[in-house]
């Protein structure tokens, strides 16, 4: 009997058959989506993570080692108090752990001081190397020449004092700067009509002062003013907005049975916190925001479905027949609901089967009320990258990006159904709550109405990548929308060096 | 394409090596799906599903060394099959057999059976196994072509260590029996023809 095992293993070892056509197009289907997050996005993230990580380390690391920045961080919290910190220095120090500060271009009289443009004043000032932070006496030496010696707490205050780095090209057309020499000019003015060896620390304090927020000061210049500077040009700002979205939403049903047009969402919009990072006019920018959206269709066309039902009892040559009609899931297309699965056979065990024969569904006009609702609350990290420019206090800005998040709705439909006690309502949702891949882009229009308050006017572009899965046999949901978003946004200016323009 | 540029290509989720996978083994997987299901479009959602798994899974078959790929696919095969007839509850240890079927003694069958095979193709051989009784079929699959043993059987399918030897038994019976009958039908067919 053994034998029989040998025998029918190598008969069908090798045997093949070939599985019918369609089998291969299902399999490559089902894993393009597979290989395209599990190897492309996953694959990515691999990569975007890390970098993104040692983003932020080195810009952090930069931030904190390079010369002055911690000095920057204390002074910028209280810029406002930096006036009165610094003082003219009479004090005794011991001649130990010394700084010294080079002025290079010091004028000789009045004349030349004059003659000078603000902004090569402003660069006789060396930037204070972190030397002065360690250190307990700053000395302030012209030409070799020892003129003035500082506490370490003065330094620290004079290291705020140098705006600008000795080789750094001054651009008058940049507000910031603009203010800086309009400050320069009232340092010559104290220079020029003073003995230089009494003045200098009061002239090094003048310097200090551009920089002070000037009394008509925007939002760029405010974000020179009032926030951690980093030593190259970016800003991080972390953004808390509100947006109110106007927008056309659809869906479609992924399995191909139909789309789900829908009237626009109202009110639908989104809350949102995140932090943007700025070097020069780019950005990239993340967050949470949580979005609403709801679309809903009403319709009062009756889609009746009669059906046969066919009993039959094989073992007993037994047959009945009896009618059925019955609701089946429906999706909205045109103002009218359409049927998903009209055919429906149930085979229990083998001896008896419940056939259903479909008959032509029949559509008519009834004061029977019918509606699909679709309800998505969606929590979302978006990942975005753009281009930002800025006239006057109005700002111009594209970007796109990911979003990725957990969507959770409901969808289904509610209607009334004659039955022998009257009219019944019924109420058929279904709620889901999964991962949510998106893509968007947008462009805006942000009008500055304070220093932080801004006002946002945004159309925008939002597209699923993948499907709201239903339960219970409803067809999977692609949510979709386009529209306009206006907000307002409350922005903090919190690592900055350089506005963007 | 050789085998390692498709485990690379796969490892790599690149679809032309998944489709030249399939195509490569596709034909011999249906077949094992085919013996363990014993209905086509049974046969067809494994077939599927077992793909998806291998694909998804190509990469522990990177951590798995000295192995070949067949062997790896087929395993994973098997397994979705098994989990496939146990969520659908296919298991059915019956112990009916067709006994006006069951006239062979050992002695006559250790004789004759090899001479059956002769005059039997391959995909009667299938057919034959396709309609054994679930219980029958996926124990005499496990045991003659997986070849494991009765206590792994048992375990695998939760049933006992005497269970799995009758049917494998029955099993040997039953394809005996029809592979006699189908012989017999194309030995008359052959006469009336002549």
């Amino acid at each position: 009997m053994k034998e029989v095992d040998r025998l029918v293993r190598d008969a069908l070892d090798n045997f093949v058959v070939t599985p019918p056509a369609h089998l291969a197009e299902d399999i490559s289907k089902r894993m393009v989506w597979y290989n395209f997050w599990h190897f492309r996005i996953f694959g990515s993230l691999k990569l975007i993570v890390p970098l993104m990580v040692s983003i932020i380390v080195v810009s952090s690391s930069v931030f904190f080692i390079l010369p002055g920045t911690e000095q920057k961080n204390k002074t910028a919290v209280s810029a406002v108090s930096v006036k009165e910190v610094v003082k003219p220095a009479n004090v005794n120090a011991s001649s130990q752990d010394e700084t010294t500060i080079s002025i290079k271009t010091l004028p000789d009289d009045d004349n030349q001081v004059s003659s000078q443009s603000p902004a090569s004043i402003a660069r006789t000032v060396n930037p204070v190397g972190p030397e002065a932070v360690n250190s307990s006496v700053v000395k302030v030496i012209n030409d070799g020449k020892e003129l003035e010696e500082f506490p370490r707490e003065n330094a620290v205050a004079l290291s705020e004092t140098t705006p600008v780095a000795a080789d750094q090209v001054i651009d008058p057309t940049i507000p910031g700067d603009i203010a800086m020499i309009q400050e320069v000019k009232s340092t010559e003015q104290m220079f020029s009509s003073s003995n230089k060896e009494n003045l200098l620390p009061e002239r090094i304090s003048a310097i200090k002062l551009l920089l002070l927020p000037q009394q008509n000061d925007n939002r760029n210049n405010q974000a020179i003013v009032s926030c951690l500077r980093p030593p190259v040009n970016m800003t991080v700002n972390p953004l808390f907005g509100v947006h109110f979205s106007f927008s056309q939403a659809f869906a479609n049903l992924s399995d191909g049975q139909g789309v789900l047009a829908s009237k626009p969402g109202f009110p639908s919009g989104s809350l949102s916190a995140g932090i943007d990072y700025h070097i020069s006019r780019f950005f990239i920018e993340s967050g949470l925001q949580y979005s609403y959206f709801q679309t809903k269709e009403n319709g009062n066309r009756l889609l009746y479905n009669p059906q046969i039902v066919i009993h039959q009892q094989l073992a007993g040559q037994q047959q009945v027949i009896t009618s059925h009609s019955e609701w089946h899931n429906t999706y909205v297309e045109d103002s009218v609901l359409h049927l998903v699965n009209s055919v429906l056979v149930t085979h229990y065990d083998t001896s008896l089967v419940n056939v259903y024969i479909p008959v032509a569904s029949t559509e008519y006009d009834t004061i029977i009320h019918r509606s699909w609702k679709s309800n998505i609350s969606i929590v979302e990290i978006p990942v975005a990258a753009g281009y930002k420019y800025s006239e006057g206090n109005t700002e111009f800005s594209v970007k796109g990006g990911v979003l990725f998040g957990i969507i959770s709705g409901s969808q289904g439909y509610t209607y009334d159904k004659i039955s022998e006690t009257g009219l019944v309502h019924f109420n058929e949702m279904y709620s889901t709550r999964e991962i949510q891949y998106s893509y968007f882009i947008s462009a805006s229009i942000d009008r500055s109405l304070t220093e932080h308050w801004s006002v946002e006017l945004s159309p925008f572009w939002r597209g699923s990548i993948n499907g709201l899965r239903s339960n219970e046999g409803l067809p999977s949901l692609r949510y979709n929308a386009w529209g306009i978003s206006l907000g307002i946004k409350y922005q903090l200016y919190f690592w900055s060096r350089q506005p963007y323009k | 394409m050789s085998d390692q540029e498709i485990i690379e290509g796969c490892l790599n989720g690149r679809k032309k090596a998944q489709d030249e996978l399939y195509r490569v083994y596709s034909g011999r997987l249906f077949v094992v799906c085919l013996r363990y299901a014993g209905n086509r479009p049974d046969a067809e959602d494994v077939l599927q599903e077992g793909f998806i798994r291998i694909f998804k899974k190509f990469d522990t078959f990177s951590r798995e060394k000295n192995t070949a790929l067949y062997p790896w696919i087929r395993r994973i095969m098997v397994n979705t099959v098994l989990n496939y007839l146990r969520d659908n509850k296919k298991y059915r240890f019956s112990c009916e057999i067709n006994e006006n079927n069951d006239l062979l003694t050992a002695e006559a069958e250790e004789d004759s059976i090899e001479d059956l095979f002769d005059d039997i193709a391959p995909e009667e051989i299938l057919t034959v196994i396709s309609e054994l009784p679930e219980g029958y079929r996926t124990v005499f699959n496990l045991f003659a072509f997986e070849e494991y043993k009765h206590n792994e059987i048992a375990r695998i399918l939760d049933i006992s260590v005497n269970t799995s030897k009758t049917q494998l038994m029955k099993a040997r019976k039953a394809i005996i029996s029809k592979i006699k009958m189908k012989v017999s039908s194309v030995e008359e067919t052959k006469q009336i023809i002549r």
